[in-house]
């Protein structure tokens, strides 16, 4: 495990009980430049593991709660005229933050979601004319309901794809959610948490695990997998490019967490589902969800020897 | 979801089976009934309409045009069974088949008919140019298959056509190899309906204008490959039928018994030839004079002639011998005698009284003949194609009153004159002369070719050909005659004057004789190759006929144990490439062995993981090669031939 991101996870571990797979995949996504989606009912924790991110590695936080009357300047900002100096003046929108949670962005209206993906796409935002840089490192984690949930705007596709892994928290098991009602973790802990890494540091990161070695071989692995899922007939569609991309950076992102400075296979494995699962669509009817269905694809695919 | 309901969602698919489809119908909208080509074409541009639309058609308006389809093929046809209807049946379905098409196993099944529909193409030509179509047409539909299951779908010949050569030209040796050995039946699998019905050839009657006719065919009647000696063109009598019963108009063929046994007949052989024949719908073939022994499949007749058991409705191939035969010691029967002096009554009486009297003049029958022969020489006996018309009496007309005409005149009239003055005589029908071929040094007999000469009998020489149309004076040849006359090479020359014909020597000529040379081995050896061609051949390569049946299997087993072999060896090259590979697949096996429960879709780590936690014992082996292994292939990019050496070494240790 890697010395400066170990107590990272340790700390965030503190917080979110018995979720140390989906902890370490947040970190991973933030340190492969990428945004993070979770999906989950309401209360999971989702809030939680966002402000611990923001606050351990020292970003400044803002959350935006979507709804389904929130409108696009009430996330970019907008000119709004100053008396005094008889001008428009631009106000910044709670976008941008450094860390922002994006909290039940299916609530809102596909006009207001755009705006935000927008944002997470250019790293800039545009109002009447005038394009303002968002501040680097910009990273956004994005809760959604599950989409049989009265109210919700599925995301589409398209920009479903900008999310570099979607994952679930689930519910805690039954000894860690007894301590949970016990207040012993959770919030309660947030004040106490520190900042562990500057903002140089954490760029530097970001900048070690995209200079990761990756072999030929293990584009090779790459390749048979989104292959297999163009090939498949559970999918509607196969792995886009960009897909394949994201992979690549993620596992270069785990294999650092994991200490090393070249990526594996079971890098791959690692992140494989949960850049995955949100990009591909089952067209199975039976009860297996799009998750087991990768899961077999992996189980499948041989490793290249 | 069953991959049989698949949808077709490649790209370009649907585009692509239609010129695919237009493609393997096109040589057969020449043939069939216009209403089916028009149809077939019709469904074809409505799918195109649909594709772009992404529309399907109701499956019950289908099913009743299906119906009244096939009731239309009925009708048609009057059966829905044979040749001409099940072709015109299964294109009619196969473009409906198109129609309906929208999975992916509609689509893998259109392009399977397509290798069957494709050949039925070779039921109405087996022509060369047939062949190499077919073979475009084979390697469309590959594309349509390696198109069909590429993810990529179609988008362009360059890399689908490429992969679909190579599998052609992969099949290379096993089609020659099927096509060399697998056994052949003795007769053709189906018999095909006759087709050329139009058929031009010589006929068992001649009346005036019947050869003349032929003339105006360029069609070849058969070709003829001389073994060692050649005769001179103006020799080259191709003796067909003898016809010697006429009714003042026509003359017949009459009914003769084959002969059993051998011509008790002193002969010695001269030339030795093979002939093609092409299908002409008759009985009848044609040999060099004099005819002997019948070639297989046929009979000799006492008048010397052959006749095949069937119809020749496909190219036929024998193998003859010309003879020279001494007739002198023979004697004609009461009957033959009668038959060869027939004559009908009351017509061309003054021909009749005429040649009577001109006999009394002279001496004997043979210095008759050489009058009557240089009669027709020194007067105005012309030989044109288009002679005025006699209503009556057409030898009287002729002889006397016209003295134009063409070969049967000439023939008909001097038969009748030689029976009025008591001679034997009879009309035979054939064919003179032939064009060479010198790039498959061979001999082309055309339709065009056709004559009627005559045999006289004369006691103590017995019958003797007596060609009337070549005492024809040159100078009263038909201009455009002689161009014609040039493969009878210096035919008209027997009475001494020099016509210089010669063969042109064009470029066109010249390819038209090469191009000829080439389908004439097409349909020589390539189509013709039959049973007995290849009875010969394997009997070189000491294959005896009780063993011929169980080659078929042999062959199909040689076939398959080779795919199985193949396919082997290039599964295992593949790994061979990779030493690396090799030995990591060594040693995942070591371990599974180990009752490491290692498996291929794990990475290397894991594998490492997994040792560790099931034997302290083996993972303390194992793990040297593994972490070698893992610095190998995911933390270099290049291979050092040291860290593969070293990796080997680790892998036989455990």
């Amino acid at each position: 495990m890697n010395s400066s991101i170990l107590p990272v996870l340790e700390q965030l571990n503190k917080v979110l009980l018995g979720k140390p797979h989906q902890v370490k995949l947040a970190v991973v996504c933030l340190l492969a430049k990428g945004h993070l989606l979770i999906e989950d009912l309401p209360g999971m924790g989702k809030t939680t593991l966002g402000q611990a991110m923001a606050k351990v590695f020292g970003l400044d936080f803002q959350r935006i709660q979507f709804t389904s009357d929130i409108l696009p300047a009430d996330i970019v900002g907008a000119n709004i005229f100053d008396r005094e100096k008889s001008a428009f003046e631009f106000h910044p929108g709670p976008v941008f933050a450094q860390l922002v949670l994006a909290d039940e962005i299916n609530r809102a209206t596909p006009k207001a979601q755009s705006a935000l993906l927008e944002a997470m796409e250019e790293q800039q935002v545009t109002v009447e004319g005038s394009t303002y840089e968002l501040p680097s490192p910009f990273f956004v984690i994005a809760t959604q309901n599950p989409t049989h949930q009265i109210g919700t705007y599925p995301l589409p596709e398209s920009q479903l794809d900008r999310f570099l892994f979607k994952i679930s928290l689930g519910y805690p098991d039954a000894a860690l959610e007894k301590v949970l009602l016990k207040g012993e973790s959770g919030r309660t802990k947030m004040p106490s948490l520190q900042s562990l890494l500057d903002l140089e540091t954490l760029k530097q990161l970001q900048e070690t695990v995209a200079g990761l070695t990756v072999t030929d071989h293990l584009l090779q692995y790459v390749m048979d997998l989104i292959q297999a899922t163009r090939q498949s007939p559970d999918f509607a569609h196969g792995l886009s490019p960009r897909a394949g991309l994201a992979i690549v950076s993620a596992a270069k992102a785990w294999a650092f967490v994991d200490g090393r400075d070249y990526v594996l296979p079971e890098d791959i494995q690692q992140v494989f589902v949960a850049s995955a699962r949100h990009r591909l669509q089952s067209i199975k009817t039976s009860s297996t969800s799009t998750i087991e269905l990768i899961e077999e694809l992996i189980n499948d695919v041989p490793v290249p020897a | 979801m069953n991959v049989k309901q698949l949808p077709i969602s490649r790209q370009g698919i649907i585009p692509l089976l239609i010129a695919i489809q237009a493609l393997v119908l096109l040589p057969l909208w020449f043939y069939i009934p216009v209403w089916i080509s028009a149809l077939t074409i019709v469904l074809l541009l409505a799918k195109y309409a649909m594709y772009r639309r992404d529309a399907t058609p109701p499956r019950w308006v289908l099913l009743i045009v299906v119906l009244l389809c096939v009731g239309g093929v009925f009708l048609q046809f009057k059966t829905l069974n044979g040749r001409d209807a099940g072709i015109g049946l299964i294109s009619l379905m196969y473009a409906f088949k198109l129609l309906e098409a929208r999975s992916y196993r509609d689509a893998a099944l259109i392009l399977f008919i397509s290798f069957f529909i494709l050949v039925t193409a070779f039921f109405y030509s087996e022509a060369i140019w047939m062949g190499l179509y077919l073979l475009i047409g084979v390697l469309s539909i590959l594309v349509g298959l390696v198109a069909l299951n590429s993810p990529r779908g179609f988008q362009g010949l360059s890399g689908l056509g490429k992969i679909s050569g190579v599998t052609l030209l992969q099949a290379i040796p096993i089609m020659i190899l099927l096509f060399l050995f697998f056994p052949r039946s003795a007769s053709p699998l189906w018999s095909m309906p006759s087709d050329s019905q139009a058929g031009s050839g010589i006929d068992d009657t001649m009346s005036p204008g019947s050869i003349g006719a032929l003339h105006t065919f360029d069609d070849i009647a058969f070709r003829v490959d001389f073994e060692g000696k050649v005769p001179p063109r103006s020799e080259m009598y191709w003796r067909g039928l003898v016809l010697s019963r006429f009714d003042g108009f026509t003359w017949f063929k009459e009914r003769h018994s084959p002969v059993r046994g051998e011509l008790e007949l002193p002969m010695t052989p001269t030339y030795q030839y093979k002939v093609q024949m092409e299908p002409n719908n008759r009985n009848w073939i044609f040999g060099l004079e004099e005819l002997a022994e019948a070639p297989k499949g046929a009979y000799l007749f006492s008048d010397h002639t052959w006749l095949r058991r069937r119809q020749i409705t496909q190219r036929f191939i024998y193998s003859a011998q010309a003879y020279d035969i001494d007739f002198s010691g023979q004697s004609l029967s009461e009957n033959q005698l009668e038959r060869a002096l027939q004559l009908p009554r009351n017509s061309n009486t003054q021909t009749r009284e005429w040649a009577a009297e001109q006999r009394q003049k002279h001496s004997s029958d043979e210095a008759f003949i050489r009058w009557i022969l240089s009669y027709i020489h020194q007067n105005q006996y012309r030989y044109t194609l288009t002679p005025r018309v006699i209503e009556v009496d057409t030898i009287d007309g002729f002889w006397f009153d016209t003295q134009e005409g063409f070969c049967e005149h000439y023939a008909g009239a001097f038969v009748y004159i030689m029976r009025s003055a008591g001679i034997p005589a009879r009309v035979v029908a054939g064919y003179q002369g032939a064009e060479y071929n010198p790039y498959g040094d061979y001999y082309i007999v055309r339709q065009s070719d056709a004559h009627a000469w005559t045999e006289v009998w004369l006691e103590g020489e017995g019958w003797r050909r007596i060609d009337p149309t070549a005492a024809i004076h040159p100078s009263r040849v038909e201009e455009d005659l002689r161009g014609s006359a040039s493969s009878r090479d210096g035919w008209f020359e027997e009475f001494g004057s020099d016509m210089g014909f010669d063969a042109p020597e064009g470029l066109l000529q010249n390819l038209a004789l090469r191009w000829d040379a080439i389908q004439t081995f097409w349909s020589e050896t390539v189509m013709g190759y039959s049973r007995d061609m290849q009875f010969s051949w394997l009997r070189k390569l000491g294959i005896k006929r009780h063993q011929y049946r169980y080659l078929g299997y042999g062959l199909l087993a040689t076939i398959i144990l080779a795919g199985f072999i193949f396919g082997y060896l290039v599964l295992r090259g593949a790994q061979k490439l990779e030493p690396v590979t090799k030995h990591y697949l060594r040693l995942l096996k070591k371990l599974q062995k180990l009752d490491i429960p290692c498996d291929r879709n794990m990475g290397p780590k894991d594998v490492l993981k997994l040792t560790r936690e099931s034997s302290q014992k083996v993972y303390s082996r194992a793990a040297p090669a593994l972490k070698t292994y893992i610095e190998i292939r995911y933390q270099q990019q290049e291979v050092s031939a040291d860290l593969l050496k070293r990796f080997k070494q680790q892998v036989s240790k455990v």
